[in-house]
């Protein structure tokens, strides 16, 4: 009984700290998209910064995985 | 004529083959096993978060240098290893021979230099660009070169059946025992085949998913009532194991597993380096130190820790200095989590993906983790230069 509600604890913890960052990553994207679809010879540069802006974002989603992991095995 | 017919034969034949190989491992997979076929189905590959020890030296605990090895040889250190080997190989073939006009291995690895190089002095400036690009570099190529290996097939399957007894064994020299552990049973003594994972359970007499028995032992706690201090007993697991056996074959309607048949867990001789947690918080501190390192070398010991405890300027700059001191240390925990959540998530799905559609689900998603080890290996690589050249960088000349 103990062992299910920390494993349904740790698939909530991942799984809704996982949603903000999918938003942030969409919305990054789009609008990196649009930026290259305005002004195509900026495409390295915006590429490279969407990427770290994207390394950015998904650390939230990281810090969902080590309370996930931390629920489950510590 | 025979244009024809080998027109009629790509066309026709190409997909009626890969139908019959989708049909195949439809019905032969997991999926089908849950009908009652999955003929070429194996279990559920045992997920194990740290690294499996495939060596543990004997007498660990005098000699100073063993010890300081964590006294064990893992799969994924030996990744390590095998990529370095591979990029030391790599450029020494690349460097021996070289030619003003590049060709073949010369020109490739020039390319992937020079394309870091510039971005390096982009981003960092020429002068500081230079003296970061090694780290960066080194940081890239290591990461990229693991995880593309670890992709491989075979890294992961190809292994041998550690016992349940010597699961314990290993884990009881590492204080490490106490969590739960999943044993599949194997049979004892088999040939090479059937060692590999996909294809090896299929020789039992009984349906393969069917014996694979998902036993929970959670040793600590069931043992400290009869033992004490000790954590795992021998006999107890062996006991255990016997119950769990008979047990599992009355569930089956078969007499009694012989004793050709063993509980254990496979120990895969290769796993993708960053899959362990260790290697990614080694890459991670290493990154992050050098980086503080660059900036008392920039900015002096007083202008570079004048950033994170700062009373010069009120209270609200101090609990901003505070605030990037915290954020120093999540540096190092997000890169470490990120790569390692990425390449050990990876990893289970091409697990899943092996398990519900074994001949060829996994191939797209083969495709799938080339990429993600690439652009991982690049975060890595640009966290850390952009890391460092905010460091390099005094608060002061920002607000101009």
């Amino acid at each position: 009984m103990d062992g299910d509600i920390l494993n349904i604890g740790a698939g909530l913890a991942i799984g809704l700290g996982a949603i903000g960052p999918g938003i942030g990553i969409g919305l990054l994207g789009s609008k990196a998209m649009e930026a290259i679809g305005r002004n195509p010879e900026a495409a390295g540069p915006i590429q490279t910064n969407m990427i770290l802006a994207i390394a950015f974002a998904e650390a939230i989603a990281i810090y969902a995985l080590v309370v996930a992991i931390l629920i489950k095995f510590v | 004529m025979s244009k024809l017919f080998s027109y009629i034969t790509k066309i026709i034949l190409n997909p009626i083959a890969l139908g019959i190989l989708f049909i195949v491992s439809v019905l032969g997979g997991g999926l089908g096993s849950a009908l009652g076929l999955g003929f070429i189905s194996a279990p559920f590959a045992y997920i194990s978060i740290p690294s499996e020890t495939l060596y543990v030296f004997e007498g660990s605990k005098d000699n100073f240098l063993i010890n300081f090895l964590n006294s064990a040889i893992t799969n994924t250190l030996l990744m390590s290893l095998l990529t370095i080997v591979i990029l030391l190989v790599v450029s020494i073939k690349a460097t021996s021979k070289m030619k003003i006009i590049p060709s073949g291995i010369q020109n490739l690895i020039e390319f992937a230099i020079e394309a870091m190089y510039n971005t390096c002095k982009k981003i960092a400036g020429e002068e500081k660009g230079k003296i970061f690009f090694p780290l960066v570099m080194t940081i890239f190529l290591f990461v990229v070169i693991s995880n593309w290996i670890g992709v491989l097939p075979g890294t992961g399957t190809i292994g041998r059946i550690e016992s349940a007894e010597e699961y314990c064994h290993h884990q009881e020299k590492k204080d490490n025992l106490g969590h739960d552990v999943k044993f599949n049973i194997y049979k004892k003594n088999g040939n090479l085949s059937s060692t590999l994972f996909g294809f090896g359970s299929s020789q039992y007499k009984i349906n393969s998913s069917d014996s694979s028995l998902f036993k929970h032992l959670d040793s600590k706690d069931k043992h400290s009532d009869y033992h004490g201090n000790e954590i795992c007993s021998h006999d107890w697991l062996h006991h255990e194991f016997e119950d769990a056996k008979s047990l599992k074959a009355k569930e089956l309607g078969v007499d009694n597993f012989d004793n050709n048949y063993q509980a254990g867990i496979l120990v895969p001789f290769f796993r993708g380096s960053n899959s362990d947690i260790n290697t990614t918080l080694a890459l991670a501190l290493c990154a992050m130190i050098t980086i503080h390192w660059w900036g008392i070398k920039y900015l002096g010991l007083s202008g570079h820790f004048g950033k994170f405890i700062n009373f010069k300027n009120g209270p609200i700059n101090f609990f901003v200095g505070i605030l990037e001191l915290v954020g120093e240390f999540a540096k190092v925990i997000s890169f470490t989590f990120r790569l390692f959540g990425n390449i050990f998530a990876g990893e289970v799905l091409l697990f899943a993906m092996a398990f519900l559609l074994p001949l060829i689900g996994i191939i797209p998603f083969i495709g799938l983790e080339l990429f993600v080890g690439l652009i991982q290996g690049l975060i890595f690589s640009m966290l850390t230069l952009v890391f460092a050249a905010i460091a390099t960088v005094s608060h002061n000349s920002d607000e101009h």
